[in-house]
């Protein structure tokens, strides 16, 4: 009724399923969406928040750590959209450029570690300070973000 | 409750047993709203810490994920950090002294104390992050907890 080779093909249709299945409960789509909200959603913030301290005439000291804190963040992107979970405003091009939108992030995060470095040490004068050129922001949400529905 | 720490889950449809999503009060009850107080060049100062807040709220709803295992662990430490940083910015933001939103008065009258509790909350995120980047999450986790003290600083100084 049942040959050998019944047996095995059904043992590896198992397997494969198994594997699959295991492999899309290690990473939890909507888990991974919402972190990585949390991430951008942290640098939109903090944006504000720079802006809200220069606009409040903030210490160049102050300054500094809402870059710092911006640098951090933008070096959070990386891992926060590694696994490839589609969804959210995120393209599929994400993942599909990958090495570009790491290159971009990556870019970012060390124009803003420079910003506040030269900030902290007083090299740079904030008001000087073109944020929206260190950030790129547009440039890479125009390639990889969906617009808002 | 955990150590003193609330632990919350904040989106539908979670299991409450899953440790996640710390700090949701903790955040969104200091986010003052509707203060009439403007900065000389049109900022709002409220607003300014409003927005500072947020930044700890998102980055702690990422520090839970990573706690209750659904997330990897790669930016645990980052995250500490960005919560240090963005509590030392509060600090700096409530100095300004300017009342509003749901911040209750007591935070004023008691500001050496509650700036005080606010650097500690900084100080400690600092340390939960050294320690993450050394030993990693596990070694961690206790600090984390004794970084995040919520409730302390809600149940005196916010709005219920």
């Amino acid at each position: 009724m049942f040959n050998s080779k019944w047996i095995v093909r059904q043992i590896v249709v198992i397997g494969v399923i198994g594997l699959n299945s295991y492999i899309a409960s290690a990473i939890e789509p909507q888990e991974q969406i919402e972190y990585r909200k949390s991430v951008m959603k942290t640098l939109d913030e903090g944006v504000a928040a720079y802006r809200s301290a220069v606009e409040l005439g903030a210490p160049s000291a102050e300054l500094a750590k809402h870059l710092k804190l911006l640098s951090l963040t933008s070096g959070q992107i990386k891992k926060a959209f590694e696994p490839r979970v589609e969804g959210g405003r995120a393209k599929a091009d994400v993942w599909k450029k990958w090495p570009d939108f790491v290159k971009r992030a990556e870019s970012q995060g060390t124009r803003l570690r420079q910003l506040s470095d030269s900030v902290a040490s007083g090299a740079v004068s904030t008001k000087s300070i073109d944020l929206n050129a260190a950030l790129g922001c547009a440039g890479c949400h125009d390639a990889y973000r969906r617009p808002q529905k | 409750m955990i150590g003193g720490v609330m632990i919350t889950k904040q989106r539908s449809g979670g299991c409450m047993n899953r440790i996640g999503w710390i700090g949701t009060a903790m955040v969104t009850s200091m986010l003052a709203v509707g203060s009439t107080a403007v900065g000389a060049a049109g900022a709002d100062p409220v607003e300014y810490r409003q927005q500072i807040m947020r930044s700890i709220d998102a980055q702690t709803s990422a520090i839970g994920q990573i706690l209750a295992g659904t997330i990897p662990e790669d930016n645990f430490a980052s995250h500490l950090e960005v919560v240090s940083l963005s509590a030392s910015l509060a600090v700096a933001a409530f100095e300004r002294g300017v009342p509003g939103g749901d911040t209750l008065p007591k935070a004023w009258q008691e500001n050496v104390k509650f700036l005080r509790a606010m650097q500690e909350f900084s100080d400690n995120a600092a340390k939960a992050a050294r320690i993450a980047r050394q030993e990693g999450k596990d070694a961690a986790a206790v600090a984390v907890i004794d970084a995040l003290p919520c409730r302390q600083c809600h149940d005196v100084y916010r709005k219920k």
